[in-house]
């Protein structure tokens, strides 16, 4: 009885089991996206030539769009009417990869409203509707004595982005630190932006922003440490110019609670405008003003007037000692080129 | 912070208690007499557990059942002249009189003799004591005769091919080395060999754990509403003992199989001292992959000892040691993966002292553990991830035995320290290190209240790190009348340690632990109902109910940028299901089928999440919310032959689909998109809306055992996957690549024991 038992159940289990084994196994988690590119830009009313960036939606990961990008992108005056059309090229990034820039020679106007389009030649379309801020006035209150400088922004009707003051240092390492083959031996150029977002106080007709270029240096000097830039006995960064620069850009560029968090924007559709797409199309007016700090006042900041400081590997800390710049995985220079 | 003072009146509150607590047994210790001592068998010297001792006057019976260690306690007994019996299925019947005056406490240790004519039904009724459908509110005793019924690619079986054979119990598939009961996550399992914290037990390859039966004594399994005697944990506990080595003779067993090696040797050391030892390695890259399609990278093992030392007649102390180790890869190397190489140790130490006092109705039980959990992910010389854990568990428990109260008590102090390096992964922090502590006592008084009623109410009372006190009360009931048994249990579960695992990607089992923020430890409020009857002496059906509020959970944040991430967000969840379990025994053919439906759902609370989805909290099935699983398995003996086949199906499991893949670019200011090369994102669909295809799965395997005068030979042939389906094992949703489980594995193995 057991065995006959034990034999049926087991036929059965088996014919069960070779059934299921026809079942569907497989799983296609790409459920497509209907909408065709995701553009990044802005229309600068301060520039001469406008750009964005499109990525295609693909089904496979990675930024890489090699080849040509089936996108026609055009932009139109909604008051004037008239219609641009956007020239295409492709950008190749140190890591081979490929991108798609449109750019239009053309320089937007003050309080006009624009409409991108990006066509796919199936007729898919991304747009976005962007109107461009009024013009910005500000002044800049220095002097070559004070490390303090006073930012005047006068107006209304936009939105101050990327408020920083840039500056553009450098620091020439000492040659017996450089690979003994290098012909040449560099400054490396480091610029370093340090943010005054949100740092604003209200005026009658607009906002003010202090700065403290003393301050200033701690943040840049702290940098150049990380970048191991400077070690002991070598605390000299040469100033070059500083920059202080921002973005009045229009009402709808404006982040979720005032921040420009990556971990929240990077959700699609989180800070965007476009229809039919993803991304953000911003239009302002990129506002800078550079100047060169006499000798004196940059002693006093904190930075060094020579150029050709030397680096000298720190005993102690390891990271600085070899190789002697381990960390410049983000100058813009490509100082390896210098071999010859 | 916790000022001295609270500390301090605390500690006096305790010692307090204790006193009320131990007075009355003092009182009547004076007034009654008390027999006590271990039970053993003869002829190894193991401790035999469900031996009945009884004390017979006249129609007056008094006494109980041994426990896993072999003691019997019987506490407050009227003077006067007994007959002690003890008896046991397969054993001589043993008896003698006692004569007991008021104060005595008599220690009497039995060593029970076979009776060889009744072997089978040692093991027939060793099983009944257990099974497969004996579950009583959330609670499974396990025996390795139990745990070789279960099909694996070994001679000898493993705890964990047991566990994933039950209802409510969630494996990834054959690979991983995760577990998840009744909803609860892998972190959330407590975990004990011989009371040493094991953190990370199973091992890549799931058909093995640090578990393999022939080191196991009994092993108890609560998928949910344990007692008081168990704490720090949310979701289940996994409580295995192992048994001593052979006291009277050498024994030793050697197993070759394709797919791993194991060795065992026990025996007696000096005088009442036994040892054993056991050691396994995989083979499978050297031997399983010569035959087996699919690339298998991976390489674990385990090695086991254990000292057993009676110290005195009323003294016994054992020390174990256990280390694991495990490496491999789950998944290929994807794009943003790189070498996914995981690598984890688990090392520990643990002594355990009992003592049945002279002059006290009491048992009692010192232990101390150590053990640590290395884990590291990435390149070998250079690991992109690290994280060790270290547990250091300090515990005193007395058990109060009486005549219809039983009393267990006990005090603990753990420590652990957590340290990482998780390259910025957990909430930004590069480098972490942590220590925690955890103090406190629980008691559980056990009453029988007559007519099949018992009752046990308990709770813990404990102190969190920097968190403050916490009481987690705890309740169990059962009624038992002929062959219905109902049962209920549940109570309040806390865990300050967690474990933090992106789940987005079932192949990523690389855990981080942190200690929960102050005041937000996570939560788990346990219920669970169930019924079993036994119609007949071979049929066993059993029905249960369960329901889990979780609270304070913490889980990984959503991120559309496709890496590993534990930056955490808030969430509370709910569980709940049904397991049906129907265990048939015959002498020659055993069937268990059993049925569990499980719905487990998270609320996440993002900060985010309005901006993405336009509400405050998310519910969605998390990954590992297996809706139905069913197991089947048969065993049987023909013609000499051991047959054996369990076979497996699950519903799929939720995962994110997928819409497209763009690139972005912060646009937070003045930005250059010409210079930019922009990060690779991911366009998500609604989070775990998806549907992986059903898990099924045929194992079966053919023994046989032949005798060769001093040694026993075991010779097995069998399958994994006997119809070759194409079970998913990791879908990464970063990459889309698809990484599957084992495919049709033909295996054999030897084992000779001697």
């Amino acid at each position: 009885m057991a065995l006959s038992s034990l034999r049926n159940t087991t036929l059965g289990l088996l014919i069960a089991a070779a059934l299921l084994a026809s079942c569907e196994s497989g799983v296609d988690p790409l459920i497509g996206e209907p909408r065709p590119f995701t553009v990044w830009g802005l229309l600068d009313a301060s520039a001469d030539t406008q750009r964005v960036r499109i990525f295609s939606i693909e089904g496979e990961s990675g930024v890489d769009r090699p080849g040509n990008l089936d996108a026609v992108v055009t932009s139109t005056d909604l008051e004037t009417g008239e219609t641009l059309t956007w020239r295409p090229y492709r950008v190749t990034y140190e890591s081979g990869v490929t991108g798609h820039v449109f750019e239009a020679a053309f320089r937007p106007v003050h309080e006009r409203r624009y409409r991108l389009d990006v066509t796919r030649s199936d007729g898919a379309v991304s747009s976005a509707t962007v109107k461009v801020p009024p013009e910005v006035e500000f002044t800049i209150e220095r002097t070559d004595t004070s490390p303090k400088v006073f930012v005047y922004v006068h107006g209304e009707g936009f939105n101050l982005l990327g408020v920083e003051m840039r500056y553009e240092a450098t620091n020439v390492p000492p040659g017996n630190v450089w690979p003994t083959d290098l012909k040449r031996h560099p400054a490396v150029f480091y610029p370093v932006e340090v943010s005054y977002q949100g740092t604003e106080e209200k005026t009658r007709d607009g906002v003010r922003y202090d700065i403290n270029m003393v301050d200033d240096f701690a943040v840049v000097e702290e940098e150049y440490k990380n970048k191991c830039l400077v070690t002991e006995g070598n605390p000299d960064i040469a100033l070059r110019r500083v920059e202080f620069h921002f973005v009045a850009a229009n009402e709808a560029w404006d982040p979720p609670g005032g921040v420009f968090d990556p971990e929240v924007l990077v959700e699609p559709g989180a800070l965007s405008n476009i229809d039919n797409g993803y991304g953000f199309l911003g239009a302002g007016m990129v506002v800078a003003e550079r100047w060169i700090p006499p000798k004196g006042l940059r002693d006093f900041i904190g930075f060094s007037s020579e150029a050709g400081c030397s680096l000298v590997p720190s005993a102690t800390n390891p990271a600085c000692t070899s190789p002697p710049i381990p960390c410049l995985d983000n100058v813009t220079d490509d100082i390896w080129s210098l071999y010859l | 912070m916790i000022s001295r003072r609270p500390h301090s009146s605390y500690f006096l509150a305790g010692l307090a208690a204790v006193s009320l607590w131990l007075a009355p047994t003092l009182v009547h210790a004076q007034e009654s007499a008390a027999v006590r001592g271990f039970v053993t068998a003869e002829d190894d010297g193991q401790p035999l557990q469900g031996v009945h001792v009884i004390l017979r006057q006249g129609e007056t019976l008094l006494g109980g059942v041994t426990d896993p260690d072999g003691i019997y306690l019987i506490g407050r007994v009227p003077a006067g002249q007994y007959v002690l019996e003890a008896s046991f299925i397969g054993f001589e019947t043993f008896s003698d009189t006692l004569d007991l005056a008021a104060g005595d406490s008599r220690h009497l240790d039995i060593a029970l003799a076979t009776r060889q004519a009744a072997m089978d039904e040692v093991v027939v009724e060793a099983e009944r004591e257990t099974g497969a459908a004996r579950v009583t509110a959330g609670q499974q005793r396990v025996l390795p005769q139990d745990i070789e019924l279960i099909p694996s690619p070994s001679v000898s079986g493993d705890l964990v091919n047991y566990l994933a054979a039950q209802p409510g119990v969630v494996s990834m598939g054959d690979r991983g080395g995760q577990v998840f009961v009744r909803g609860g996550e892998p972190a959330q399992n407590l975990t004990l060999l011989d009371g040493m914290y094991i953190l990370q037990p199973f091992h890549l390859l799931g058909f093995y754990s640090a578990f393999p039966s022939d080191i196991i004594n009994n092993a108890d399994i609560y998928a949910g509403g344990f007692g008081a005697e168990f704490s720090g944990r949310l979701s289940s506990v996994i409580d295995v003992q192992t048994r001593n080595g052979n006291k009277r003779r050498y024994e030793a067993g050697l197993a070759l199989t394709p797919f791993v090696n194991s060795a065992r040797l026990e025996g007696p050391l000096v005088g009442p001292i036994s040892f054993l030892g056991s050691a396994r390695i995989s083979t499978l890259e050297e031997v399983a992959s010569l035959y087996v399609a699919d690339d298998l990278p991976y390489r674990f093992g385990d090695l086991f000892g254990k000292l057993h030392i009676p110290i005195s007649r009323n003294h016994q102390t054992s020390v174990s040691s256990v280390h694991t180790f495990d490496r491999g890869t789950l998944a290929e190397p994807t794009l943003f993966g790189g070498n996914n190489e995981i690598r984890w140790k688990n090392t520990a130490l643990g002594v355990r002292h009992l003592v049945l006092p002279r002059s006290l109705p009491i048992l009692g039980e010192a232990l101390f553990s150590w053990s640590r959990l290395e884990t590291e992910y990435g390149l070998r010389e250079e690991p992109s991830r690290t994280t060790d854990v270290d547990n250091y568990n300090l515990e005193v428990n007395f058990s109060n035995f009486g005549q219809r109260v039983e009393t267990r008590w006990g005090f603990f102090v753990r420590n652990v320290e957590l340290t990482a390096d998780l390259g910025g992964a957990y909430q930004n922090i590069v480098e972490n290190f942590v220590r925690s502590t955890n103090a406190g006592g629980w008691a559980e008084p056990e009453f029988d209240l007559g007519n099949g009623l018992r009752v046990r109410v308990g709770a813990v009372g404990q102190f969190f790190g920097n968190s403050g006190f916490f009481l987690e009360p705890r309740i169990r009931a059962v009624i038992e009348r002929g062959k219905h048994q109902w049962s209920f249990a549940g109570g309040m579960y806390r865990q300050n340690i967690l474990g933090l695992s992106d789940r987005r990607d079932a192949s990523s089992i690389f855990t981080a632990y942190a200690e929960a923020p102050t005041g937000e430890i996570p939560t788990a409020l346990h219920g669970i109902a169930g019924y079993r009857i036994s119609p007949s002496a071979s049929l066993e059906i059993s029905v249960e109910t369960f329901y889990k509020d979780l609270k304070n959970l913490f889980i990984a944040e959503w991120t559309s940028f496709p890496r590993f991430t534990t930056r955490l967000q808030p969430a509370e969840g709910e569980v709940f299901g049904v397991d049906l379990r129907m265990e048939l025994r015959r002498r020659n053919f055993y069937a268990f089928l059993n049925y569990g439906y499980s719905s487990t759902r998270y609320d996440a609370m993002q900060a985010s999440l309005p901006l993405w989805f336009g509400t405050d909290q998310l519910s969605f099935r998390p990954p590992h919310d297996r809706r139905h699983q069913l197991n089947l398995i048969l065993s049987g003996s023909v013609a000499g032959f051991d047959m054996s086949a369990r076979w497996n199906i699950g519903s799929g499991l939720p995962y994110t689909r997928v819409r497209g893949f763009d690139g972005f670019i912060l646009m937070d200011g003045v930005v250059d998109v010409e210079g930019i090369e922009g990060f690779p994102r991911v366009i998500y669909d609604r989070p775990y809306e998806g549907v992986l295809p059903m898990y099924h799965r045929l194992d079966a395997t053919i023994e046989r055992q032949m005798s060769l005068g001093a040694a026993d030979l075991t010779v097995q042939v069998g399958a994994i996957n006997v119809y070759n389906r194409a079970n998913l094992f990791a879908l990464d949703i970063f990459t889309l690549q698809r990484t599957d489980q084992l495919p049709f594995v033909p295996t054999a193995g030897i084992e000779i024991e001697f």
